[in-house]
């Protein structure tokens, strides 16, 4: 084998292609003609009638052997049911969660929700600011921080207990570029107080997105930029007035939309302030 | 009054107790209490200790409303984020509440840096200064404006000669510009320089004499392309960490880019590194050689690129070094290095033959796209030229220019340390756009761009930098003829070296006069006779241009506290009390202001009067005149209105056939630089030698001037740390940054401690033959140094590292050598 030039194939090998691409050939034949005929004759999809306008929704859903549509405010006590089908066991889904699984099933209280702003707001200059690492930094390799902070990660319990947030870039490897410790292994508070001497009063953290009317699910209130893993804040793990009421539900970009104008993704010819002309690839060739 | 005048004594002001680093609780208690009684406003100090309790305003609401957001680069480093700016306008006058980083802009593309994210906070610290203040009787007391400008009109018309002004790279394009035209095409005498004469001189002299301009040819894209980044004597993570991230965050991509760490300690870039090579001070002149050494024995080097676009040069008298040297033919020049084997380098450099073989292997491969990073360790240098001109030399020996990921690329400290310092010239020897006092030629393109009578303009160069404070320090019956300096935008009294030697020594001559321009008390606050209130960053307008040729607009977004104003402002209102009590060189050839400013409609505005500054848009004025003097080294701007729409463009900007304006990428290099030559590939345009070919440099590795030695056995190199720019001065008021680095400190090896006995927090004498400073001890701090050596931050001017360090300077740019010089350690 080792001196044959290479490009040639051994017979046994070219036998073994040909019977492949010829049984595949015939699947493909076969597929084609089941599909063509799969649905042929299936009165519910095609034959549809819009006669439900005046009838209510239960009606026309049965009528037509569907589930009928619920309101937003409806599904609060409607998600969690059970069918033939389909048992919730949210341990399977994230069974490294297993401490706080069933997470709250209400929304969080007003008190508890500026509690945890509160809270966050002190890691912050102001809203959008990347946090402050209130720990000790021992930089050794760009990994170091991702050691706790790459899943995430709870240390300690009861008063002792800190959260480790998962983080949601972390293909930025230069982590203190944009975190800066509060809390030097050399120098601790004594250091500090003279910085106070700062006026700067930053911009207030939002304690709820936006809503298109009052069972709307939420906008975010805050630009996703960077901040893509929303169970970093909003999951089990998070403060109790961050902390979604469906943490099961993973896909949370589906019904919280993220604003254009915090994510900065303004259209150039759609009112976008600083239009994007010169200075934008691609580059035309110099003419000379 | 007397809480007034404490704001400008740094030594009564929060920022500087006497010995903040021995903290003594009970008497910053006591000292905080009696600030919060002396402040004037209503608003209570509030603890830092107590960072939870409510601000005395709350922030605006949520969500984009109640915030808007403009564009502006960071007024940081050279690098040239652009970020967005959230302002709160509910607020009387405006105030900046958030940051973010801007996601279309090409340099940073939505991140930020931590003084990024916290250069608002910038404006806010509580001692901004408010109004202007005179010494009289040795106190600073308020004074307005009018006596202010007429002081400083009184001070030069006492005899013009003595006039200087001492810049920064902070200034942004106009306030540079005016300035400059006020020094040269005002006042005749020269006197004008900016601090980035200690930063990056030696990057522009390395340019001229390798390219015949200066400038990097590349940008920033070179970093996305590059297969091998070296780091010379740089430390990016902490420096530049946008340009920095942009290199390692590749590999997250699965990409593969080789770091390589030059330097004499370990440093946040060395832990991203895949070779770090320590080097011994002065060690980076014999790893050049030794590279070049190599590619030549080993006939690695690029044959045809040095026979199309290569000439040789040298000095031959290392005595009497000059900028454009000699030329040397190319067998001299490889006889020149014969002597630099790998083993000759590694008893030169301390780094090890094998280290230096792999360096010269990558250079020696021409698949390789390789990448130059340097900033202050090449440029702080007593051989700071000569050591330049090697780096850019071995790029181009072994071909490794002009491709995207090929450059050697110096970068820069200040935000317009480019933009202005070095396009707008406010050097000593230089006039806008790349020319010089010395050229008659170029005398008289600017008498006639300015429209002043032929002959205004001194033939003579100023005093550069180190000159300028000498003379002002010198008692006037020993010569020194320098009798007021008008700082703006830099603080001197803390960045220049050996201040025993060069700014202490104002404190005793009664007939020197010091005017500060600035936002905050700093360390030559102290000194000042005559402090003005500035304005900073985005409650102005501004241009600054960045390290890769970037030109960047940004307007005003909020008023400036008190009666402070544009730096600007001043130097024209300067100018018009000169016109007005008489002085000639205030007037054009015609009669005219030297500021003549008009409106849309041709009439001229009454810019000097401060309520008429911003009837019209005074930067975009000024801009447009200095326009005209950018083509001449092919350095084209835009238009000003083409900023407003980008951000920034990369010179040359040049307008296409269709009328757009197209910037550059990649000058010299035929694919994107219109001005090369068609089918020459790359050509060096502005070459010395007039045939498009760059000057390839030999220089010996000469000893650094400054060995340790029985006295003083000891190392020391200075820097900065990533949480602080310029002097501390904005930094050190912005609590989450001074939070993380709340002093400076010195970094000492853990054997070199045991030694003298000391453990972290421990504080020592850092002493030199000029001076001492003492500083607590951080073993195996931020970096790590080696054994023999320290290294202190000079960002605190409580700790005053620069009455320590050495004044000698780089024969050819004139810049001083902060990273090398003796000193001894003791305890405290």
């Amino acid at each position: 084998m080792n001196e044959r030039a290479e490009g040639t194939r051994d017979p046994g090998e070219q036998r073994r292609l040909e019977l492949a691409l010829a049984a595949l050939a015939g699947l493909a034949v076969a597929g084609f003609v089941v599909g063509v005929n799969a649905g042929a004759g299936d009165a519910r999809v095609t034959g549809a009638v819009p006669e439900h306008a005046a009838m209510p929704a239960e009606v026309v859903a049965k009528a037509h052997g569907v589930t009928p549509a619920q309101p937003y405010k409806a599904l609060a006590g409607m998600r969690r049911g059970v069918n033939a089908a389909w048992k919730s066991d949210v341990k399977l889904l994230a069974p490294e969660l297993s401490d706080r699984t069933q997470g709250p099933k209400t929304p969080a209280s007003a008190a508890a929700v500026k509690q945890a702003v509160a809270e966050r707001a002190e890691r912050r200059a102001y809203d959008g600011a990347p946090p402050v690492v209130p720990h000790p930094v021992q930089q050794r390799g760009g990994l170091a921080c991702l050691s706790c902070h790459a899943k995430g990660a709870v240390l300690g319990e009861g008063i002792e207990r800190r959260v480790a947030s998962a983080i949601s870039h972390p293909e930025l490897t230069n982590c203190t570029q944009c975190h800066v410790e509060q809390a030097n292994a050399q120098w601790g508070p004594q250091h500090w107080p003279e910085a106070s001497a700062s006026t700067f009063v930053g911009k207030a953290s939002p304690t709820e997105g936006p809503r298109a009317y009052p069972d709307a699910p939420p906008q975010m209130p805050h630009s996703a930029h960077m901040r893509e893993r929303c169970s970093s804040c909003h999951g089990p793990t998070g403060p109790e007035g961050l902390r979604t009421s469906h943490f099961e539900r993973q896909s949370c970009q589906q019904c919280h939309t993220a604003s254009a104008d915090d994510d900065q993704r303004a259209v150039p010819g759609f009112g976008a302030r600083f239009p994007v002309g010169a200075g934008t690839p691609p580059w035309p060739a110099p003419q000379r | 009054m007397s809480q007034a005048n404490d704001r400008a004594h740094p030594q009564n002001d929060a920022l500087s107790p006497a010995d903040a680093v021995s903290a003594d609780p009970v008497s910053r208690r006591a000292f905080i209490k009696l600030s919060a009684m002396a402040a004037a406003t209503a608003a209570a100090a509030t603890h830092l200790s107590d960072a939870t309790a409510a601000p005395a305003r709350k922030g605006p609401a949520a969500g984009a409303t109640g915030v808007t957001w403009n564009k502006a680069p960071c007024r940081f480093c050279g690098t040239g984020c652009h970020v967005e700016v959230g302002v709160d306008k509910s607020v009387p006058g405006g105030k900046v509440v958030a940051v973010r980083g801007a996601q279309k802009a090409a340099v940073n593309k939505g991140l930020l840096c931590v003084k990024g994210y916290h250069v608002g906070g910038a404006l806010y610290g509580r001692d901004r200064l408010t109004t202007p203040m005179l010494r009289v009787d040795g106190v600073l007391k308020p004074v307005t404006w009018d006596k202010a400008i007429d002081v400083m009109a009184d001070r030069v018309l006492k005899d013009p000669k003595g006039f200087a002004i001492y810049g920064s790279g902070q200034w942004t394009i106009p306030e540079g510009y005016a300035a400059q035209k006020l020094i040269k095409g005002g006042l005749s005498n020269n006197h004008i320089d900016p601090n980035a004469r200690l930063c990056m001189a030696s990057a522009v002299t390395g340019f001229l004499g390798v390219y015949g301009v200066d400038e990097p040819a590349g940008c920033y894209e070179d970093l996305d392309a590059a297969d091998v980044v070296i780091l010379w004597g740089n430390n990016p993570a902490e420096m530049h960490p946008i340009l920095f991230s942009r290199i390692v965050d590749r590999r997250s991509r699965g990409q593969k880019v080789e770091l390589i760490d030059l330097t004499t300690r370990r440093t946040r870039s060395s832990d991203h590194a895949d070779h770090v090579m320590i080097f011994k001070p002065q060690g980076d002149m014999a790893i050049a050689n030794g590279v070049a050494h190599l590619l030549l024995k080993d006939g690695t080097y690029d044959k045809a690129f040095v026979q199309k676009h290569l000439n040789f040069r040298h000095n031959p008298d290392p005595d009497k070094p000059s900028l454009f040297g000699k030329p040397m033919t190319f067998e001299a020049y490889k006889k020149a290095l014969e002597p630099y084997t790998p083993e000759h380098v590694e008893a030169l450099s301390g780094v090890p033959a094998a280290q230096i073989r792999l360096l010269a292997s990558r250079f020696a491969n021409p698949k390789l796209k390789i990448t130059s990073l340097w900033c202050m360790g090449m440029n702080q240098h007593t051989r700071g030229t000569a050591v330049n001109t090697m780096v850019h030399g071995i790029h181009l020996l072994s071909g490794h220019f002009g491709k995207p990921g090929d450059a050697p690329t110096s970068l820069t400290g200040q935000p317009s340390a480019c933009g202005t310092a070095r396009e707008v010239g406010t050097l000593a020897h230089a006039l806008p756009g790349g020319r010089i006092v010395k050229v008659p030629a170029h005398r008289a393109q600017t008498e006639k761009l300015w429209n002043l009578p032929a002959g205004r303009i001194n033939p003579k160069p100023g005093y550069h930098t180190v000159k300028m404070w000498e003379q002002f320090t010198k008692p006037t019956d020993k010569g020194g003829d320098i009798h007021t300096i008008f700082v703006q935008v830099t603080n001197p009294g803390q960045s220049l070296p050996n201040l025993n030697h060069l700014f202490n020594d104002k404190k005793d001559l009664k007939d020197k006069f010091l005017i500060v321009s600035d936002v905050y008390p700093t360390a030559t606050t102290v000194l000042a006779d005559l402090v003005l209130p500035a304005a900073m960053w985005v409650e102005k307008n501004g241009v600054f241009g960045n390290s890769e040729r970037r030109t960047q607009q940004w307007f005003k977004m909020v008023e400036p506290p008190g009666q402070a104003r544009d730096d600007c402002w001043q130097t024209i209102a300067l100018a018009r009390r000169l016109y007005e009590r008489g002085h000639a060189g205030m007037r054009d050839k015609d009669g005219k202001f030297l500021f003549d400013i008009k409106d849309a409609a041709g009439k001229s505005v009454p810019v000097w009067d401060w309520a008429h500054y911003y009837d019209v848009n005074v930067d975009k004025a000024l801009f447009e005149e200095y326009r005209g003097f950018t083509t001449l080294k092919h350095k084209d701007l835009a238009p000003y209105d083409e900023y407003v729409k980008a951000h920034g463009l990369r010179w040359p900007v040049v307008q296409t056939k269709s009328g757009t304006w197209r910037e550059t990428r990649f000058r010299f290099s035929e694919f994107d630089d219109v001005y090369v030559k068609k089918g020459a590939e790359i050509d060096f345009y502005h070459s010395k030698t007039k045939d498009g070919k760059a000057q390839l440099w030999f220089h010996p590795y000469t000893p650094p001037p400054e060995l340790p030695d029985k006295d003083y056995p000891m190392w020391l190199c200075t820097g900065r740390v990533l949480e602080h720019w310029h002097t501390g001065t904005m930094t050190m008021r912005i609590p989450q940054l001074r939070r993380a680095m709340p002093h400076s400190y010195v970094e000492v090896h853990p054997k070199d401690a045991r030694k003298l006995g000391v453990h972290n927090g421990d504080k020592v004498v850092v002493e030199s033959r000029r001076g001492a400073v003492t500083l607590p001890v951080w073993i195996e701090g931020r970096g790590a140094v080696v054994e023999g050596s320290v290294f202190v931050p000079f960002f605190d001017e409580r700790g005053l590292i620069n009455n320590v360090t050495l004044h000698l300077f780089c024969p050819i740019s004139k810049e001083p050598d902060y990273k090398k010089c003796a000193v001894r350690l003791r305890r405290a």
